[in-house]
């Protein structure tokens, strides 16, 4: 019983999507957050208790008008019960061990019942709510409040309404059982893992020796705080704590990537390399060239010029089918090639590198559309060009 | 007498110049002044010569009058008062609408990482570009850098350089090119 099930059923799906507290509860509905008046001219929030009729793990037309109530019982604006929809008053457990103990039940029959689930939640949530909105025109059941998660397919710990809305569903599940990896987490590779960690990828493995110092925080996503920089966390974990909010399967690996253990890549299916130094860039690229995993290596150029800042931002795709442009995009320099080099990353540089990176990556799994089929995409801050390349396969 | 800026609403001229072979006695003697602008000074030179004289006599007495120019190449790219032309060094001052008095910029203008440099060929390459940025262009076959260009040519507005590559320039032509490998 799952947010499967309220994808499958329009109903369920509409009441989730329109912001009702819809919960599924083994063979019930529940509706939290339902707004009523009590006796005392309160309002307070109860819940409506359904049961499901079902048929081929989808809702079929409810076989009872009857609706079951957590919560005193609901009475108009002046404190009078609302008698037309008076059923019982029996405390009533309804499944001891999913813990659904219902006060109320009402009966309120059209002449035809309810054709689905919606109408028949949203018919009593009219009678019982329109009693609080007269007192207060800003009380709605419409709570939009989050709603755990308890798929055990989902990686997500509370639902993806957002693809749900939507109706992106189909497309999004483009993106589900993927094996990511992100190497090196500094400003874009933080970002990547920021747009990666809300899609359903099935793994996003993070590889990063380094800590997350002062300087990181001014081109990471999000806000650190004193108390965090303070325990000079690894980048990986500082990552892994944020981003496990939302999601599981996020693998922290605080160790180096590089000629010795590129291994650990092969089985993956798609990697982000947003590294500076060229030696392990070089190990990873042939690796993952050999193997026809496909990758994007990202990265920034940013100079002074007379008091102000310009600079490329690029992202280079490589796949088993192509992988001929590698030579002429990929830099390998070493470190010690650049040590006269400044190196300069403003946050949103860092964040539209990633964006560029994982558009691109959307696209080679389909989830985009790609008339362009670039490998190589640069942006020109100082001309705000985008310059598209290696468009052959 | 400023230098004139050479960037800005110029076309690329494909006019084609004959070059007549005139015999040395038959030479007219009249000397004409022009002014001609070179990537070493901001002032441009004056310089004296024959009003048939041909595009390499005028840059040869350029650089006998000091100025600091490379070996010509068979193609000089010159802006004649503001108007770009892609000259052989053999054709004539007269027959190419060189006048006296007038100004003669040696090379082109195009803007390297927001500066501008002075270009005297018609292509440019990859390694030109790096090192009109840098100073220098290591051959390391791992040192790869992100050259790109836009407001080039008509059929090629913009795009990339890479190794070994050349693309045609034109006034004003914006180049960029960094390393591209912080992340």
């Amino acid at each position: 019983m799952s947010h499967k099930l309220i994808n499958r059923s329009p109903d369920l799906k509409k009441l989730r999507d329109d912001g009702y507290g819809v919960e599924m509860r083994g063979a019930y509905l529940l509706v939290h957050g339902v707004p009523y008046v009590n006796a005392s001219k309160e309002i307070k929030r109860g819940t409506l208790v359904s049961s499901l009729t079902l048929s081929s793990e989808r809702t079929a037309r409810p076989d009872t008008h009857v609706i079951y109530f957590m919560g005193e019982y609901p009475c108009n604006c002046d404190g009078t019960p609302i008698s037309a929809i008076q059923h019982g008053s029996v405390n009533q457990v309804l499944d001891a061990n999913l813990g659904i103990t219902v006060n109320h039940s009402f009966s309120n029959k059209p002449q035809n019942g309810f054709n689905d689930y919606y109408e028949k939640v949203t018919s009593y949530i009219g009678v019982i709510s329109s009693q609080a909105a007269a007192i207060d025109g800003s009380v709605t059941a419409r709570t939009f409040k989050v709603i755990e998660s308890k798929d055990a397919d989902s990686v997500f710990k509370y639902l993806d309404t957002n693809s749900s809305r939507a109706e992106i569903n189909m497309i999004s599940a483009k993106l589900e059982n993927h094996k990511i990896v992100i190497i090196g987490l500094g400003g874009t590779g933080s970002y990547v893992l920021d747009f990666l960690a809300k899609t359903p990828v099935k793994e996003i493995h993070l590889f990063d020796q380094d800590l997350f110092l002062q300087h990181n925080a001014f081109r990471s996503p999000g806000a650190a705080s004193l108390e965090q920089l303070e325990t000079q966390p690894k980048k990986v974990d500082y990552l892994h704590g944020i981003y496990s909010n939302m999601r599981i399967n996020i693998i922290p690996h605080a160790y180096h990537l590089g000629a010795k253990n590129a291994d650990e890549l092969l089985g993956m299916n798609f990697v982000f390399i947003c590294i500076d130094d060229g030696e392990s860039k070089k190990a990873i690229v042939q690796k993952l060239v050999a193997a026809g995993i496909s990758f994007c290596d990202v990265g920034m150029g940013v100079e002074i010029k007379d008091g102000a800042l310009t600079g490329i931002v690029r992202a280079t795709t490589v796949t088993a089918a192509k992988s001929d442009h590698v030579a002429n995009k990929i830099s390998f320099a070493t470190t010690a090639d650049n040590i006269y080099s400044q190196n300069i990353q403003i946050a949103e540089l860092n964040a539209l590198n990633a964006a560029l990176a994982m558009i691109k990556w959307k696209k080679v799994i389909g989830f985009y559309h790609d008339l362009g089929k670039e490998h190589d995409t640069a942006y020109l801050i100082n001309s705000n060009n985008i310059i598209n390349d290696d468009t052959n396969s | 007498m400023g230098s004139r800026s050479p960037v800005g609403g110029l076309t690329n001229s494909k006019t084609e110049f004959v070059t007549k072979q005139t015999p040395p006695q038959c030479r007219s003697m009249k000397t004409i002044d022009i002014n001609v602008h070179t990537s070493d000074r901001a002032e441009p030179w004056l310089v004296k010569v024959a009003e048939d004289a041909t595009i390499e006599e005028l840059m040869n007495a350029t650089r006998a009058a000091g100025a600091v120019i490379g070996e010509l190449e068979e193609e000089v790219l010159l802006l004649v008062e503001n108007e770009e032309k892609l000259l052989k060094r053999g054709h004539k001052l007269s027959d190419c609408g060189i006048k006296h008095g007038q100004h003669v910029h040696h090379g082109i203008v195009i803007i390297v990482n927001t500066r501008e440099k002075k270009w005297h060929k018609k292509d440019i390459s990859y390694e030109q570009v790096i090192v009109l940025a840098f100073g220098s262009y290591s051959p390391d076959p791992n040192i790869v850098y992100t050259v790109k260009f836009s407001k080039g040519l008509e059929h090629n507005r913009q795009g990339s350089l890479v190794k070994g590559r050349s693309v045609k320039v034109k006034c004003g032509m914006i180049f960029d090119v960094t390393q591209t490998n912080k992340s």
